[in-house]
């Protein structure tokens, strides 16, 4: 991996694009995997320090701004139309669609942990944002969808030229007397369609001159050669020996029934079999497993 | 033939795969947050699958980024008209007159293209299936009506698509936190987007009869372009 690397995340982790794509990965497995409150809270605190430990928290807190209204909508539609639950908190009159209103404990224990659920969602998200460029993605993803990742990165090279285009577009037709913010909102809707227009054939015809540039390099003539700065290192032999590590925890779980749950009628875990402990060790070594990642990635400055 | 055995292969161990999670997890036992989401990635899979195994030119390929490009600077030329952008009736265009394909290719390029600029959302494979699912629709729309199409037709495939876009985009959410799946809790978690989908159906049925007109044209004059091919030169002509 190259020090002087033009991604500056590059600068701050180790790992190879792969190494940093699977963490995730793993993590939303194992969010989805289970619906216990102990698992779903020992990932999310995890998340947190990988977060925090890699200076993700600001992107986290400004995914959870859009977080907050689907958290509200789980809790209510979870709280007021689960009528499976045991223990009655209140007893409402009739309403539309909902019907009786009928607000159970285990129903708000569903809708609570279920929003816990979805900001492990939001923070899985927000860290592969923050540690892995849309580059490197892209650059991974060539090796396995060549056309795919290669007609993705032409995209994103025709954006910025193309944004640049329709403001030299929207200058002229300015020029010629067109105002693009006159009017009622209908007509500066339809001020904007030549614009469009001209763009449109533009890039179209842009698509000609990018084809035959693809051929005169030889596209389609046998393998297509690359170069990338992906490199295999020893952090990620001790990286990927973590996850085979929390993979093997959760195999082992399917057969114990440590993160299983049973919300309706009554909450219903293992813990209540045979007392809180084995849960609660197997989510702490879980928990420790899946911290481990962030902390080996992590670069240390050198002063 | 090769590639198409491994094709059906993989389809087969899917088709498999989901049989024995029904088996095994029956009606409410199944997992439905974990099977969504492996679905998602397969069917995801699935088409891009096809895209790599297909014979694409370099034509087609430029054509399909410019067209997933120029869907995304359309978002950023009506930026000052908030949920009012052209981006899925573009998607619905280039698959109309290119085909399912091309259609899906727009819709998932685009997708992924606008996450890099806009910020990559927790929702971009689900975004990257519904404007998928909206450019391969009109794909094989497209082969139906051809050439014949109305912009008022057109219209109402850009209004439906504005609502199924946003219950596709709400179906993770339902499917992952809420019980019970009926047609109740389905109804509210999109009661939710409601407002956001109404501004996105409106958009494309307006996109549609401002932009049809012209815009059809210019797509199957290019398309014409497109099939135009080039001729191998024969083994024995090669020596002469």
């Amino acid at each position: 991996m190259s020090g002087g690397s033009k991604d500056p995340r590059m600068r701050e982790l180790y790992g190879h694009a792969l190494t940093l794509l699977f963490y995730p990965f793993l993590l939303l497995m194992v969010s989805v995997l289970t619906f216990h409150p102990l698992y779903l809270g020992a990932e999310w605190v995890v998340l947190l320090f990988a977060l925090a430990l890699h200076g993700g928290l600001r992107t986290y807190a400004r995914t959870l701004k859009f977080a907050i209204p689907i958290l509200l909508l789980i809790l209510v539609i979870n709280v007021l139309l689960n009528k499976n639950g045991a223990t009655l908190l209140y007893k409402g009159p009739s309403v539309a669609v909902i019907g009786q209103l009928r607000i159970t404990g285990e129903a708000l224990a569903y809708g609570l942990v279920m929003g816990l659920r979805m900001l492990v969602f939001f923070g899985i998200f927000a860290l592969t944002l923050h540690w892995l460029s849309a580059d490197r993605a892209l650059e991974l993803s060539a090796k396995v969808a060549k056309k795919s990742a290669v007609t993705a990165m032409m995209t994103t090279r025709l954006i910025p030229y193309l944004s640049e285009q329709a403001e030299q577009i929207g200058d002229v037709l300015q020029t010629r007397g067109v105002r693009f913010n006159d009017g009622h909102v209908l007509r500066r809707l339809a001020a904007r369609r030549p614009m469009l227009g001209v763009l449109l054939i533009s890039a179209l015809e842009g698509s000609w001159q990018v084809a035959e540039a693809m051929e005169a390099r030889g596209f389609g003539q046998g393998k297509r050669s690359s170069y990338s700065r992906e490199r295999w290192g020893r952090r990620d032999v001790y990286t990927w020996s973590a996850f085979l590590a929390a993979i093997a925890l959760v195999v082992w779980s399917w057969t114990t029934a440590w993160t299983y749950i049973d919300y309706y009628p009554r909450i219903h875990t293992k813990m209540s079999e045979e007392g809180p402990w084995p849960t609660i060790l197997h989510a702490l070594v879980l928990s420790i497993a899946l911290a481990l990642p962030p902390v080996l990635l992590k670069k240390r400055r050198r002063h | 033939m090769k590639k198409r055995l491994g094709s059906v292969l993989f389809i087969a161990l899917a088709l498999g795969g989901i049989y024995l999670a029904y088996t095994f997890w029956p009606d409410e036992d199944l997992n439905w947050a974990l099977t969504s989401l492996l679905l998602l990635l397969l069917g995801l899979g699935l088409f891009y699958l096809r895209y790599e195994r297909a014979h694409v030119s370099s034509k087609e390929m430029a054509v399909i980024a410019s067209l997933a490009a120029f869907a995304v600077v359309g978002r950023i030329i009506f930026a000052p008209f908030p949920n009012f952008k052209p981006t899925t009736y573009l998607v619905i265009l280039a698959g109309y007159v290119f085909g399912p394909r091309a259609g899906f290719m727009v819709g998932t390029t685009a997708a992924i293209a606008s996450n890099v600029y806009f910020g990559q959302g927790a929702w971009t494979p689900w975004q990257m299936v519904a404007w998928g699912l909206a450019g391969a629709s009109a794909g094989v729309f497209g082969r139906l009506r051809g050439e014949k199409v109305t912009a008022y037709e057109l219209a109402l495939f850009g209004l439906l698509w504005g609502f199924l876009f946003g219950w596709i985009m709400n179906l993770w959410t339902w499917l992952s936190t809420v019980y019970p799946l009926n047609f109740e809790t389905w109804l509210l978690t999109n009661t939710s987007s409601l407002l956001f989908d109404i501004s996105h159906a409106v958009a494309n049925v307006l996109f549609a009869l401002l932009l049809t007109r012209r815009f059809l044209p210019i797509l199957w004059r290019f398309r014409k372009k497109l099939t135009i091919t080039t001729l191998e030169v024969l083994p024995h002509e090669k020596h002469n």
